[in-house]
């Protein structure tokens, strides 16, 4: 059987949930075929509050192994397994219930700025007046003193492994993840949040970014369009999003074929595409249609993403691109597959132990202050 | 000091054997014997039987066995083991109790020993401990527990609870999808 994708798990996640929630017992399902039935372990006699009451003892990841025992502990505790809004302030270093974090996310629903004290009731309509205030600020990247992704995911790894110290997780570090950092491309983002999921031990994400088309043609246009990985290039990827120099190589033929797919997908996005307008018959990117909703994988660090054009949630009439990427961060700092994102280090001539180097030759998990640094001390 | 505090307690396990909270087998070593004035005490860690005890009346109570139809002997006896260790614990209130209780795994030297049981045991103790309603010992229960589960995997955790792995075949498919992307590195 061909090896599937965590992308294709995660597509397979609703039909998957739907029969978890007709499991109606919490672990035990006597299988009724075998002649001699097993003998029940003991945990098995524990009712879903005493299974909810041992969970409360838990932190988030030895909990998210506990709900994938089996359906009964998933339907029970998956919903824990949370996910991460982008203008969420969820503090886990305290481990608050899922009615704290609800209301949390109902608190976070209201636009007023994180540094103010918010007097709206949580269930009532965001406040008008600091409504305005929220839409004056451009650039969530600024708005407060940053948090390095570096720094959250490691803070996030360690959690993973001691059990505690858990770090929110900032609505820019989202979009530094997905490439599309707010700092960069002084872009708002429609959608913008982040899922951590622990798996075998690993630590992973599913990071989705919403841009509206035209925000995207005007990355391209000012070459602000971020990489997907370091091998591989949204522009690259997905040609009709917009035009850019570097979208054009030395073969003039692959660049015309660029451009008529980018009017092709512009004239189609405004219901006037006509497939005979693109002209590269062969080439991948020349069917609209097989290009959205498609997982690809980046065949060097295993990167997986893709490219969807959705609804958008405030206005439906509206669409928006949604960029979505799924990462497997490793273990640990010293896994490698967290070197892999990280990259290689360069090393200086004749460094010695603790090893200095002048940089990472991909510094993409790197916080900002270390991309200026000159050295880099590796212990 | 009051004559209730002196009564004996009677405790009638479901298979029948009646049980002298003053007379549990721990208690009995040696020379030591449970003074009468805390029988009372160590049976009221119970929440259950406490309300038992204040509905029944000093009359009431008698010489009569107070029936604990979900519990057996073994588990009783090493339910009133606990109580008696504990005798002395402050009653937390509610609320701070429910804040601080779950903030830790940490357990009690006498209590982690208390604990090594065998699973059956442990995990009758805690049905015991939620059925008699003593916060605290299923608090020490559950962080065992917890402490068994941490740093685990979903398949470890099945290995050391004896845990059939019930998933559909197409949902351990699934999952076992889920799993196989965390190792492709």
């Amino acid at each position: 059987m061909p090896r599937q994708s965590i992308a294709d798990s995660d597509s397979a996640k609703g039909d998957v949930a739907e029969a978890k929630t007709l499991a109606s017992s919490v672990i035990l399902k006597k299988k009724s075929f075998t002649s001699q039935a097993p003998r029940l372990a003991p945990i098995h006699g524990l009712p879903n509050e005493l299974l909810l009451e041992i969970s409360k003892h838990l932190p988030a990841p030895p909990r998210a192994a506990l709900a994938l025992v089996s359906p009964g502990t998933m339907t029970l505790l998956g919903q824990e397994i949370v996910k991460i809004g982008a203008n969420i302030r969820f503090d886990w270093r305290k481990k608050q219930s899922i009615r704290e974090f609800r209301n949390l996310i109902r608190h976070d629903s209201c636009p007023t700025p994180r540094d103010d004290l918010c007097s709206c009731p949580h269930e009532a309509a965001p406040c008008p007046s600091r409504k305005d205030k929220e839409l004056g600020m451009t650039n969530l990247g600024c708005s407060s003193f940053p948090l390095p992704p570096f720094e959250m995911v490691s803070e996030i790894m360690t959690s993973f492994e001691a059990g505690d110290s858990y770090k929110a997780l900032p609505a820019k570090d989202i979009s530094y993840l997905t490439g599309f950092r707010e700092v960069a491309t002084g872009q708002r983002l429609a959608i913008n949040r982040a899922e951590f999921r622990i798996r075998n031990r690993s630590l992973a994400f599913k990071v989705e970014t919403g841009l509206e088309p035209q925000v995207v043609r005007d990355l391209q246009h000012t070459g602000r369009m971020p990489h997907i990985c370091k091998h591989v290039r949204w522009v690259k990827e997905y040609p009709f999003l917009g035009l850019h120099k570097n979208s054009f190589t030395d073969c003039p033929i692959l660049a015309r074929s660029y451009a008529n797919i980018h009017d092709g997908f512009w004239q189609w996005f405004d219901g006037q595409f006509d497939s005979s307008n693109v002209t590269a018959q062969n080439h991948k990117h020349n069917n609209l249609d097989m290009v959205f909703g498609i997982v690809r994988k980046c065949d060097d660090c295993y990167i997986q993403f893709c490219l969807n054009l959705v609804p958008r949630p405030d206005t439906p009439d509206r669409r928006l691109l949604v960029f979505t990427v799924w990462k497997n961060l490793g273990t640990g700092k010293q896994d490698n597959i967290w070197k892999t994102h990280v990259g290689r280090p360069c090393s200086a001539s004749g460094s010695q132990w603790p090893y200095v180097f002048h940089s990472y030759e991909w510094q993409q998990f790197m916080s900002t202050k270390y991309e200026k640094c000159d050295r880099i001390y590796v212990v | 000091m009051s004559d209730a505090k002196l009564q004996k307690i009677l405790l009638q396990s479901n298979d029948g054997v009646t049980i002298d909270v003053g007379k549990s087998p721990p208690l009995d070593i040696g020379f030591w014997r449970t003074p009468p004035s805390l029988y009372r005490a160590v049976a009221e860690r119970s929440v259950l039987i406490r309300n038992m005890l204040e509905d029944l009346g000093d009359e009431g109570i008698g010489n009569q066995a107070i029936p604990i139809p979900n519990v057996n002997e073994a588990v009783l006896k090493k339910v009133i083991e606990w109580c008696d260790h504990h005798r002395n614990d402050p009653v937390q209130p509610a609320d701070e109790e429910a804040d601080t209780r779950k903030k830790t795994t940490d357990i009690e030297e006498w209590d982690q020993k208390f604990m090594q049981v065998d699973q059956e045991m442990l995990f009758e103790v805690i049905l015991a401990a939620n059925y008699l309603d003593i916060k605290p010992l299923l608090d020490v229960g559950c962080k065992t527990v917890a402490n068994m589960i941490k740093g685990k995997s979903p398949e470890e955790i099945r290995k050391t609870f004896n845990i059939t792995n019930d998933f559909t075949p197409e949902e351990e498919e699934h999952i076992r999808r889920e799993n196989e992307w965390a190792e492709d590195r």
